[in-house]
């Protein structure tokens, strides 16, 4: 997996790309810790290149909206059947917000 | 069994994996599903579905079959023939014994099962005190004819 970090106004996106599996989720959890760390308004979490979430990813995912609290608005983008099904079938998006686009997530304030 | 498979327009051999209970190997065995699955005719959606299912089994073996030990992992695909459709399945068996999910795994776990349940058409988990096999099944419309 490899994360892109882009820096917009308040906001901070990371573009990850790969598969999020048991090796590779603790490298998604560390770049979100770090930035969290940072206390962004907003952290977008871009999967629209990922071909694989896996539970492990889903457990990060949740993790990152904990630790975010009250600082960060977490949200994650996620389309594609690979992304949108693992996160809709647990019932991870009634925990966190999940958009279709990445212009959504950073449109949504 | 090999005379039925034989009609099938294209035959999919089997695929058999067996190696060490290790997070490391994983990707790669999930690889060779997907390059399988992807020549049984099952929607790329389910084949999708299968990689990620296949892999939450595996996952599961490695994270709590053996605890501090590593263990054998062994995983079966096959493609056969049933009464009114084909059957694609993926079978992950190992030898040692799960330890007992918490009774509210809270928000952070719990999600490799019902990933593994809502993928699959159809999947049973047979845990025996040697070991556990989750058998998971996809069904594609029959491509037998009578005619061919």
């Amino acid at each position: 997996v490899s994360v892109v970090v882009e820096h917009h106004d308040a906001a901070v996106v990371l573009l990850v790309f790969g598969e999020i599996d048991l090796i590779t989720a603790p490298h998604l959890q560390a770049a979100i810790t770090l930035a969290l760390n940072d206390r962004p308004d907003v952290l977008v979490v871009d999967l629209t290149n990922v071909g694989l979430l896996s539970s492990a990813g889903l457990t990060v995912l949740i993790g990152a909206h904990l630790k975010a609290g009250k600082h960060t608005r977490f949200r994650v983008v996620a389309a594609g059947r690979t992304t949108f099904r693992p996160i809709t079938l647990t019932g991870v998006d009634d925990e966190i917000a999940v958009f279709g686009t990445r212009h959504e997530a950073l449109a949504a304030g | 069994m090999n005379v039925d498979r034989n009609k099938l327009p294209e035959t999919v051999a089997d695929l058999r994996w067996r190696g060490p209970a290790v997070a490391r190997r994983l990707a790669a065995v999930r690889h060779e599903l997907v390059d399988w699955a992807s020549r049984t005719g099952l929607s790329g959606g389910d084949v999708d579905g299968l990689a990620l299912a296949g892999y939450e089994a595996m996952a599961n073996v490695v994270t709590h079959a053996y605890g501090d030990q590593i263990g054998v992992l062994d995983v079966q695909a096959t493609v056969s023939p049933d009464l009114d459709a084909v059957a694609v399945t993926v079978t992950v068996t190992d030898y040692g014994r799960w330890r007992p999910p918490p009774a509210d795994p809270g928000l952070l776990h719990g999600r490799g099962l019902p990933l593994i349940r809502h993928m699959a058409h159809t999947a049973d988990i047979f845990p025996t005190p040697h070991g556990t096999t989750v058998h998971m099944r996809w069904s594609l419309p029959h491509r037998l004819s009578t005619h061919g």
